[in-house]
């Protein structure tokens, strides 16, 4: 079946056909959602958690979307900022247990859901340790090549700005691998 | 794409390794529609963007300003051929900045409404 959002957008606004709509949304953004998400978690099991989080959220805020911008892009923010609280959960609560600290490429060859190389894992692990924002734009611009305009609405930041992360993400990786040769 | 993108390519591709459980996404969607909460049963207003919410409002005050100019050139041309001390005591009293003011009065807009509805605009295009 072919997706029509403006069909789907005006069916959200109905309470009787609400949540059919929101069905053929969750069926339509699923995927690739998920992966936007699972390049910024990297593990299944977490990624998993923020997507859901992230439907039951635009769920529960749908009066909040205001059709000014295109819904996947709402969604794609949601998504973005459930993944960034995650993150920062994530980092102050093993600040707070002083869990032992397994390399992500470690965590990555031990997972059942990552079938690459050693080299590969690596490159997860530069990108790791990005600041955020970093991490963010590298992803969204390396694995998805999306176009830097789209990348401004969704994030509501300035074209130069992202550029200038991407760059800054980019020579840091670099360095990365310069440091462990 | 610059030499160093070009070397990341190169080495390691755009295609990340990660798998997922088989059938998740085949399942996702009907586990996550169980676990949303019922909603109350009101109708959400899905706001027309702010240019077509204030289209009127911005054609008349536009219609407005283009009617005070064309009466001001007229005057204009018109006082042109009177005799100089007349014509100085006209453009005082048909001053088109006050016009102008009492125009954008009119319409109540500012300058922040009028930047947004314009980035509104190219937004759309």
């Amino acid at each position: 079946m072919i997706y029509d959002e403006n069909k789907t957008i005006t069916q959200l606004s109905d309470p009787k056909t609400q949540r059919q709509a929101f069905s053929t949304i969750v069926h339509q953004y699923s995927e690739p959602l998920y992966w936007k998400i699972r390049h910024i978690i990297m593990n299944h099991e977490d990624t998993n958690d923020v997507l859901q989080n992230t439907f039951i959220k635009a769920w529960n805020n749908l009066d909040d979307f205001q059709n000014k911008s295109k819904f996947s892009t709402w969604l794609y923010r949601i998504a973005i900022n459930e993944s960034l609280d995650f993150l920062r959960r994530k980092k102050t609560s093993s600040c707070m247990e002083s869990e032992v600290d397994v390399s992500v490429a470690n965590q990555l060859m031990s997972d059942e859901y990552f079938d690459g190389e050693e080299t590969e894992a690596l490159l997860h692990d530069a990108i790791s340790q990005l600041p955020d924002v970093q991490r963010m734009v590298f992803n969204l611009r390396y694995y998805d090549e999306m176009k830097y305009s789209d990348m401004s609405k969704m994030l509501n930041t300035s074209e130069g700005a992202l550029k200038a992360s991407y760059h800054l993400a980019v020579k840091k990786i670099i360095a990365f691998f310069e440091n462990k040769n | 794409m610059n030499r160093e993108e070009e070397f990341l390519e190169k080495r390691f591709g755009r295609q990340a390794s990660f798998k997922v459980p088989e059938g998740y996404f085949e399942n996702f969607a009907s586990e996550i529609m169980d676990k949303l909460p019922e909603r109350e049963g009101r109708v959400i207003k899905m706001r027309p963007s702010l240019w077509r919410r204030y289209r009127p409002a911005m054609l008349i005050a536009a219609s407005m300003i283009a009617a005070i100019f064309s009466v001001n050139i007229l005057l204009h041309k018109s006082n042109a051929s009177m005799p100089e001390t007349s014509q100085s005591e006209q453009v005082h009293k048909s001053s088109s900045y006050s016009a102008i003011d009492q125009a954008a009065d009119y319409t109540m807009l500012d300058n922040e409404e009028i930047y947004a509805y314009v980035t509104e605009d190219q937004g759309s295009h």
